[in-house]
């Protein structure tokens, strides 16, 4: 997908560059300048010194996706990405299958780049995912069934009508919008990587494209610090990558999802197994945490940060707590 | 690091029955007072 020959930018040709996740274009699928949703990316970096003394670390930053433009969560990053795709594709028409996050981000980008948009999820979101995708006009089809029954279902759809699915054929350029997150920390640092970082896992894929991301700044001498240590996070009622890390094995045994933290809830994670494989040969791990113990986390974050989160940012704050309570964290993390 | 990757306001259902419902007053010095005490104690 990328050409051999690439040149990469200096830290001060990136540092010159609009603060979006643009800025490490030659990392993204996408040759030349986008045409769509050039805005998006470049979240804060918050320091979270409270939070740090709680998980007995030296230092602990939030990358807050909680604010990404223009519908609030990671996934702006890669629907910028499938959408220029599947423009420079000729593609006339996008969509997606989703728990809520995606649906937001596709019917957001593809109402301000005039393009039509079908999206589907599972007919038990909450309110304010279905709401909050419906606003932006798109045709928003809810499913009987779970996420992985609306999935299944799109990659019929992808077939049957040519539409841009963003996480099913368009998959491979979407994933890699997810990196920009990596690239970000390690430039809002001061060009270093962290020594751990902690992500909620619904499909494994972020984890996987921050532990690319860091790769790739690696083999471009951006950065010299060795690869940090990568925990996924999961909720204990929906935990199939976790299951897989603690048992060693390479199959994933799919589950039925019953957790409050639908956006995390896919039973049959498409990227467990690569995600597993990235949290061990990092000397990483994984936690699943309770419901009650999310919801306690989202309290916690917003108490000692100002930050609120969703579900999964509490998945995230619980399975770092647990994590730390297990020893996998230092003083000299950061 | 911890990877923040969305917003509260779209889970608001998740968290609503954990959050005690805040104090009604009227437009009264000493209500207002009366909850000051309250929390200070």
């Amino acid at each position: 997908m990328y050409p051999t020959a690439r040149r990469f930018p200096s830290r001060a040709e990136i540092a010159a560059r609009a603060p979006s996740m643009w800025r490490y274009r030659e990392w993204l699928p996408f040759e030349g300048t986008p045409t769509l949703s050039q805005d998006t990316g470049f979240t804060p970096l918050v320091d979270a010194p409270r939070l740090a003394d709680k998980l007995g670390v030296a230092k602990l930053w939030i990358k807050n996706d909680a604010v990404s433009h223009p519908s609030l969560s990671f996934k702006d990053r890669v629907v910028a990405s499938a959408i220029n795709a599947a423009v420079a594709l000729g593609l006339d028409t996008v969509g997606c299958a989703s728990t809520g996050n995606l649906a937001n981000a596709v019917a957001a980008q593809a109402a301000r780049a005039g393009l039509p948009a079908w999206i589907f999820i599972p007919d038990n979101l909450e309110q304010a995912k279905v709401l909050g995708t419906a606003v932006y006009g798109p045709n928003l089809v809810r499913v009987r069934g779970h996420y992985d029954d609306v999935n299944r279902l799109c990659v019929q759809l992808a077939d049957r009508f040519g539409w841009g699915i963003v996480n099913v054929n368009l998959r491979g350029y979407y994933g890699e919008g997810s990196k920009t997150m990596g690239f970000e920390i390690a430039e809002q640092l001061g060009w270093r990587l962290p020594t751990a970082v902690v992500v909620p896992m619904a499909g494994g894929s972020l984890l996987t494209k921050l532990h690319k991301a860091f790769g790739e700044l690696r083999d471009a001498g951006l950065v010299s610090d060795e690869a940090p240590r990568l925990y996924g996070a999961q909720a204990s009622g929906c935990s199939p990558i976790t299951r897989l890390v603690e048992s060693g094995g390479e199959t994933i045994v799919p589950q039925v999802p019953n957790t409050i933290a639908k956006s995390i809830a896919i039973g049959n994670p498409a990227d467990g197994v690569f995600a597993a494989r990235a949290m061990r040969g990092t000397g990483g791990w994984s936690a699943a945490v309770s419901d009650e113990s999310i919801i306690a986390a989202i309290r916690l974050l917003a108490e000692t940060t100002g930050i609120f989160t969703e579900t999964a940012g509490g998945a995230t704050l619980a399975g770092a707590l647990a994590l730390a309570g297990q020893g996998r964290f230092g003083k000299d993390d950061d | 690091m911890l990877c923040i990757t969305g917003n509260g306001l779209k889970t608001l259902d998740a968290i609503s029955g954990s959050i005690a419902d805040s104090p009604i007053v009227s437009p009264k010095v000493r209500e207002v007072a009366a909850l000051v005490e309250a929390a200070g104690a």
